[in-house]
């Protein structure tokens, strides 16, 4: 591995937002596919490692050379420009060498690195939220054979098994945004797990973690807006029983793409919150003394150290005797509040299950939380799937 | 105090029922008249027993494609004994909405109209219909007393346990049909219970309170007015033989069959309405509830058509519609295409099978019908006209 001695130098004004439009196109358009899905994930996770620098930057009062701070870094240099989706990041190592690999790497070194980033990030969340998800799966499905069984023997079997399903997902959540911060700004998988030091930091910052839930509600309010649309759009097609799937297809692409076109910087705009909340949080404990620099991961000690912001400005005095039952109290209210405010974002996703069923997807897959995947092809498509990829080649060589 | 408060409840009902169905007012004066209407002739024409294959279905489903049907009964077997209108319609008119109570109050009138639920409750299908339904029509014209002619209704529709007669100012209350469902099982085992000893004066107060807030739904009809001997002695029987627990009766449409069965047998009805509805379980999204809900469907038909295959009175002197209350969308952009209905052409879209005797077997009419025909079909059928009814008749299904 060497460094990559490509053009790093910041961006001129214009160029910096053709560059961002660009991004917001190519992650719109990968969004639609699962696989290229992942990509998208990874990439958000390089696009929160550099904000924490410019955040913590920002904190440590350089905020106007930011991008000169990590131009200094060897190991920063990569950040100082957006992550690219698929070519070399300029300033990332490179592999050296000749063979296959290498040659890939050198053609489409970020592509690789947003999967591998990307299922990292995948696989650490479903670790949390899989087990909830699955009981709404099956909840959902046992809970609603009451509607042939009646509410006589075991027909709380189902309700219990949702319910218990929201819980976990409610207490995951508690947990999740945080965890995902902290793996891709430490560019650590592991670090998703230390949960001591995240849930100690949540708890500490109730109302960080109280902010992140309403903002995902809020999101979300485009989860149930989805399915509306399909009901709506899709009843209005007045020739809808004689066009060919392949034609119904090419609506529903049409409607998938303009919620991806939400969906997808709601999901970058929630990822950013999250690595601003984590940012803000980590330097208050840590210059608290609530949290020991040796806790730190490498690459965060590092930045953190470099910019003066791990020193113990002072130790937090104890609040008096008096206000700490008051303070206990408001934090419990809070936790409470944030509980209930998952609560509603879980509510969508039953509001958006009984509109519009899409059976295990819909359950295990959560655009806001997971893979920002909102293109669903009904099975009764799928043949029409594989001419609308055929006529939609064709199109594209007649236009060449 | 318990005087003063039974008093203001009886006055309350009292009173709905006034408001509810001036009417009533009519039939009740003429009914109590000592002078009195001449006495009504005795029905001596068929039985009319009308299947709601409810719930709301498609044709592809059901009688679209027989390779694919899910009521394999229905499609290949009875079809072939009567006439299938294969393109009944509900009208696309203003106000006109495609779903369960709706549609089976277009059935029952023959007259499309835009309800909206009595109590303003969201979702809510507690309509009154404003013109009379085909058991007033009947027990008008002849004498025909109220538990021969019912609607067997579900447990999960409360709400349709009360289009047994409209706010018509010259039918109404007088006039009702009567209805077999669990609601009306537990209220009367509740009035039983009540009356039996060795009960905890707290436990008599809880259930006197719970049977207070079921009869409280049926705000339109006094009590006294709603105990029917032969009723009761039915639940009499249903109760030796299942219990009270509600654990050995079967469940959901499979309930409304054994009802209808039993309603035959010991009722020995002359017009029924069976109000099917398990198909309409899709709505949460699994397509196997909308097709196990045909198949239920399909299994009561055949066991309802056999019951009255065997019974002399009522073999050859019976004519069976079935018809659903609304279709279900085909939205194609949904992975369960047919998971609700919308108000969407799919769920305008119906179909009709009518046979017994005088009725044309092995007959398939793709002329479009209206589903507001078969009020007056029924009157066709049992010789009463039907002068409120805005639909006609379904003629070419008659011999």
């Amino acid at each position: 591995m060497s460094p990559d001695e490509g053009d790093v130098r910041p961006y001129t004004r214009g160029r910096r937002y053709r560059a961002r439009l660009w991004k917001f196109i190519v992650g719109a358009v990968f969004c639609m596919n699962p696989i290229l899905c992942v990509a998208v994930v990874g990439w958000t996770y390089r696009l929160m490692q550099r904000s924490a620098v410019r955040n913590w930057a920002r904190r440590a009062g350089i905020a106007a050379i930011a991008e000169e701070f990590a131009l200094q870094h060897d190991d920063l240099r990569h950040l100082a420009r957006l992550p690219n989706f698929v070519l070399p990041q300029p300033g990332a190592p490179i592999r050296t060498g000749g063979g296959v690999r290498a040659g890939l790497a050198r053609l489409f070194g970020s592509f690789g690195l947003n999967l591998k980033i990307g299922a990292q990030a995948l696989a650490n969340t479903w670790v949390l939220l899989l087990p909830a998800e699955v009981f709404w799966l099956f909840g959902w499905y046992s809970g609603w054979d009451v509607s042939f069984n009646k509410v006589y023997e075991q027909f709380s079997v189902g309700r219990s098994i949702a319910l218990t399903g929201i819980v976990l997902f409610c207490l995951a959540m508690m947990y999740v945004p945080w965890a995902q911060a902290r793996q891709a700004i430490t560019g650590e998988w592991r670090r998703f797990y230390d949960f001591r030091l995240v849930w100690s930091m949540a708890r500490r910052h109730w109302a960080l973690s109280l902010l992140l839930a309403a903002a995902y509600a809020v999101f979300a309010l485009a989860i149930v807006a989805q399915p509306v649309v399909l009901i709506g759009y899709g009843n209005a097609l007045s020739d809808a029983e004689t066009l060919a799937d392949a034609e119904i297809i090419g609506h529903l692409n049409r409607i998938f793409f303009v919620f991806t076109l939400i969906g997808y910087p709601s999901y970058v705009a929630l990822r950013l919150l999250a690595t601003r909340a984590y940012c803000r949080a980590i330097v208050e404990d840590v210059r608290s003394g609530e949290i020991s620099v040796g806790a730190l991961a490498a690459f965060e000690r590092r930045q953190l150290e470099r910019l003066g912001l791990a020193a113990i400005l002072t130790s937090k005095p104890r609040p008096m005797v008096l206000l700490r039952a008051p303070r206990r109290m408001l934090r419990g209210l809070v936790a409470v509040a944030t509980f209930l405010i998952w609560f509603v974002f879980v509510a969508q996703i039953y509001i958006s299950a009984f509109l519009v069923y899409q059976s295990a997807r819909g359950w295990l897959n959560q655009p806001l939380v997971q893979a920002p995947w909102y293109r669903t092809i009904p099975a009764h498509l799928r043949d029409g799937e594989i001419a609308y990829a055929h006529a939609s080649s064709r199109s594209a060589t007649f236009a060449r | 105090m318990e005087l003063v408060k039974t008093g203001r409840r009886e006055f309350l009902r009292e009173a709905a029922l006034g408001i509810g169905s001036l009417a009533a007012g009519a039939g009740i004066a003429a009914a109590e008249s000592p002078a009195g209407p001449a006495p009504l002739p005795p029905y001596s024409g068929p039985n009319v027993i009308l299947i709601r294959f409810g719930g709301g279905v498609r044709r592809q489903e059901t009688i679209a494609d027989p390779a694919h049907t899910y009521c394999p009964y229905f499609t290949h077997e009875l079809a072939r004994r009567g006439t299938l209108y294969r393109n009944m319609v509900i009208e696309q008119l203003e106000g006109v909405v495609t779903s369960h109570g709706q549609g089976t109050l277009y059935t029952l009138t023959g007259k499309y109209d835009r309800y909206e639920d009595v109590g303003g409750k969201f979702l809510g299908q507690r309509f009154e219909a404003k013109v009379p339904t085909v058991f007033e029509y009947l027990r008008k014209a002849y004498a025909v007393p109220e538990h021969q002619t019912l609607i067997v209704n579900g447990e999960d529709r409360t709400d349709e346990e009360f289009y047994t007669f409209s706010n018509h100012h010259l039918f109404g209350v007088n006039y009702r049909s009567n209805v077999l469902s669990l609601y009306r099982f537990k209220t009367y085992l509740l009035r039983r219970q009540i009356e039996r000893d060795g009960m905890s004066e707290r436990e008599r107060e809880q259930k006197v309170e719970e049977l207070e807030k079921l009869e409280a739904l049926d705000y339109r009809v006094s009590r006294k007015k709603e105990l029917c001997p032969e009723i009761e002695a039915f639940w009499d029987r249903w109760r030796q033989f299942y219990g009270e627990s509600g654990f050995v009766n079967p469940r959901g449409d499979r309930l409304l069959t054994e009802l209808t069965l039993r309603a035959i047998r010991e009722l020995r009805p002359r017009l029924v309405m069976v109000n099917y509805n398990d198909p309409d379980y899709v709505h949460w999204g699994n397509p196997a509830h909308y097709t196990r809900g045909i198949a239920i469907i399909d299994e009561g038909i055949s066991r309802i058509v056999a019951e009255i295959d065997g019974d002399e009175e009522y073999r050859d002197n019976t004519v069976v519609i079935v018809a659903p209350d609304c279709g279900r969308d085909n939205n194609r952009l949904m992975p369960v295409p047919f998971q609700h209905h919308f108000n969407s052409k799919s769920s305008h879209e119906i179909f009709a099978l009518v046979l017994g005797p005088g009725i044309r077997g092995g007959q398939v009419v793709d002329r479009e019908v209206q589903q507001a025909d078969i009020a007056g079909t029924v009157g066709h059928v049992m010789g009463f006209e039907t002068p409120f009814a805005e639909g006609g008749v379904l003629e070419e299904a008659f011999a």
